[in-house]
C-alpha cells in the first residue's frame, strides 16, 4: 500500500544524466542532478518548521516532534538529488534552488530557471505529503467508504 | 498598501558554504543572516539567534510591536530575503499590514545604507527569480 501510494505521489527511481541532458541542462548540472539524494538530506517538512515556533512554548516539543516525523517529512529514498529537488521545489512556496558541490562545479541552479512550476495548495498537500501521511489521512476514509459500498443488502439475504 | 514581502539582493559578506564529503555541512548565507539580525535590532527587534535551515538557508524569527514574524534567507547567485507575518489570521488587519509594512521600509533603508548590501530589489514572491526589475522599497500605496 505504501508503494502505491508512492506511485500516486509520482517518485521515481534514481535518474540518469541523460534525462536532464535531453532537457538542456548543463552537463556538469545534469551529473548533480542525477547523483542520488543524499541520506543526511533534511527532506520536505509538510508541516513547516516554523510552525515548531508559532506554538505555545509548552507545545513545541510536541509540535516539533511531529514536525521531524515521518508523518511530516518527506525524503523519499532512493530519489535522485534532481527528482528530489524538483519535488521540493513545487510544493514548498519557500524553497528556489541551491548550488552544486565542488566536485560537479558548484553550478548554482534555480528551480524557476529550470522550469519548474510551484504547486497550488492541492498539489502542495497531495504531492507534498509523505506516505505514511497519506495511509493515515487517506486510508481511514476509503477503507469507509469501501465498507459501506460493498455492505450486504439484508434483505436480499446472502449475496 | 501593497507589500513585496521578498527581496533578492547581493551582499560582499563571505558567503560562508561548508561542504562535507557528499552534501553541504551548511549551504551559505550565515554572515548575511547574523547581520540582518543585527540590522533587525537595531531598530527594535526583538530576534532568536538565526537558524540554519538546510537546503532553504537562513531563518530569522522575530518579534516587533507585538507582533512574530519570519525571515528566510537563501543563497544561491545572490540572496533571496522571503518575510512573513505569522499570525494567520489578524495580518490580514490593516493596521498590522501598516506594521509589517513599516517594518520591512525600516529594514529596506537600514539594507540601503549599509556598503555591505547591494541590488536590493523588493518583489512578490512569484516574481522572484524572474526578469522583472522588482521595486526599490517594500511598500507602494
Amino acid at each position: 500500500m505504501i508503494e502505491g501510494l508512492a506511485a500516486v505521489s509520482g517518485l521515481s527511481k534514481a535518474a540518469t544524466p541523460a534525462k536532464y541532458l535531453a532537457k538542456g541542462y548543463s552537463p556538469q548540472l545534469a551529473e548533480y542532478l542525477a547523483s542520488p539524494n543524499p541520506e543526511t538530506s533534511m527532506g520536505h517538512h509538510f508541516l513547516p518548521r516554523k510552525m515548531v515556533k508559532d506554538a505555545p512554548a509548552w507545545l513545541r516539543p510536541a509540535v516539533r516532534a511531529v514536525s521531524e516525523s515521518r508523518f511530516s517529512v518527506l525524503k523519499p529514498k532512493g530519489m535522485s538529488r534532481g527528482d528530489f529537488y524538483q519535488l521540493h521545489y513545487e510544493v514548498d512556496p519557500s524553497y528556489w534552488g541551491g548550488k552544486a558541490g565542488k566536485e560537479f562545479g558548484g553550478v548554482k541552479w534555480s528551480g524557476k530557471k529550470l522550469g519548474w512550476e510551484k504547486e497550488g495548495l492541492l498539489g502542495r498537500v497531495t504531492k507534498g505529503s509523505p506516505a505514511p501521511l497519506k495511509a493515515v489521512v487517506i486510508s481511514p476514509p476509503m477503507i469507509a467508504a469501501g465498507a459501506i459500498v460493498n455492505k450486504p443488502n439484508s434483505r436480499r439475504g446472502t449475496p | 498598501m501593497i507589500i513585496l514581502p521578498c527581496a533578492e539582493f547581493e551582499s560582499d559578506l563571505p558567503e560562508d558554504v561548508i561542504e562535507g564529503e557528499d552534501d553541504f555541512i551548511e549551504t551559505g548565507g550565515r554572515s548575511v543572516a547574523f547581520a540582518m539580525a543585527e540590522m533587525l535590532r537595531g531598530f527594535g527587534c526583538s530576534v532568536e539567534p538565526p537558524e540554519y535551515a538546510g537546503d532553504h538557508g537562513w531563518e530569522l524569527y522575530l518579534n516587533w510591536r507585538k507582533r512574530r514574524f519570519w525571515f528566510q534567507i537563501t543563497l544561491i547567485e545572490g540572496y533571496i530575503l522571503m518575510t512573513e507575518d505569522r499570525a494567520f489570521l489578524s495580518r490580514r488587519l490593516k493596521k498590522n499590514r501598516q506594521i509589517y509594512g513599516q517594518l520591512l521600509t525600516q529594514l529596506a533603508v537600514a539594507l540601503d545604507g549599509d556598503p555591505r548590501f547591494h541590488n536590493i530589489r523588493w518583489r512578490v514572491a512569484d516574481d522572484v527569480l524572474s526578469d522583472k526589475p522588482g521595486a526599490a522599497r517594500p511598500v507602494s500605496s
